[in-house]
């Protein structure tokens, strides 16, 4: 059974990976607010956590989010009380298990559906438009619109 | 109190494990490891009561460390690995080359209590 980006269960899946991910271990408030079927990011965004991935499918996970929203992200994974004093190594390092986790997560999806899914190690970069980090060969994508403490935040899937 | 060797190339993971052993009520102090040739090392040192390894990582991996340190060490010291991956495949690929168990991330303080606490002893 093939996966088809537009179906709901893509979008069902992600939301899904998010929930499971920040009630284990992001206790920060965070909620959806939209979904469309395209490569775009979040407002504002300045750094990108990318998981690639080979298989049935090329493609890679994407997060994006604000400086200050991996801050807040990192801090709650650390049980920090404050987000001043995460460094941009850490933030990055943490962004980077982030979209690790998700990737990980949805993969059981499709493994499950008889795709395979082979996961690249993350890798993070700063920037603002995720068009300029996504291949050229990137033909289709979903993405995800939240607010994580406050921030946005954007999780995006493409494939090639 | 127990000593346990976090294996994981992510400083900032290997800080999140620890924080949530230490909030899942197990007393520990830890070791460091940021691949398998630098937990090999650690390892040699002896006196690790058990060791949490991740399985992707640069330079030597989780399962190619596991195996190497069974040969070296025999099956004594638990070792649970900590993946992204909750597969069938890639737990029966960790079981072959030696793992008790593992953990699935995203992880609780009650999983990493339930599953470390029977080997703790």
């Amino acid at each position: 059974m093939a996966i088809h980006l537009a179906s709901p269960d893509v979008r069902a899946k992600l939301e899904e990976a998010i929930n499971e991910i920040f009630h284990a271990m992001i206790p920060v408030p965070f909620e959806h607010l939209d979904c469309v079927n395209a490569i775009t990011q979040a407002d504002s965004v300045e750094m990108f956590a990318i998981l690639g991935f080979t298989g049935t499918k090329n493609g890679a996970f994407v997060i994006g989010t604000t400086r200050r929203g991996a801050n807040e992200i990192t801090a709650a994974l650390l049980m920090l009380d404050s987000p001043d004093a995460i460094d941009a190594d850490e933030a990055a390092d943490a962004m980077g298990e982030l979209v690790n986790m998700i990737g990980g997560n949805f993969k059981s999806y499709v493994t499950d559906a008889g795709e395979r899914m082979e996961l690249a190690a993350p890798a993070v970069v700063g920037g603002s438009d995720l068009r300029t980090i996504a291949t050229q060969e990137a033909q289709d994508g979903i993405t995800l619109f939240l607010k994580s403490a406050g921030e946005p935040l954007s999780l995006t899937y493409y494939v090639e | 109190m127990s000593r346990i060797l976090i294996v994981d190339d992510s400083g900032t993971m290997r800080k999140i494990i620890m924080r949530v052993i230490r909030q899942s009520g197990i007393d520990a102090e830890f070791e460091e490891a940021q691949d398998g040739f630098e937990a090999l090392d650690i390892a040699d040192s002896g006196n690790i009561d058990l060791i949490l390894s991740d399985i992707n990582m640069p330079n030597m991996n989780g399962l190619d460390f596991v195996r190497q340190f069974r040969a070296k060490h025999g099956p004594d010291t638990p070792v649970i690995m900590i993946t992204t991956e909750g597969s069938d495949e890639v737990m029966e690929r960790a079981s072959a080359v030696g793992a008790d168990g593992y953990i699935t991330k995203p992880f609780t303080p009650e999983l990493i209590q339930r599953t470390l606490q029977p080997h703790l002893v």
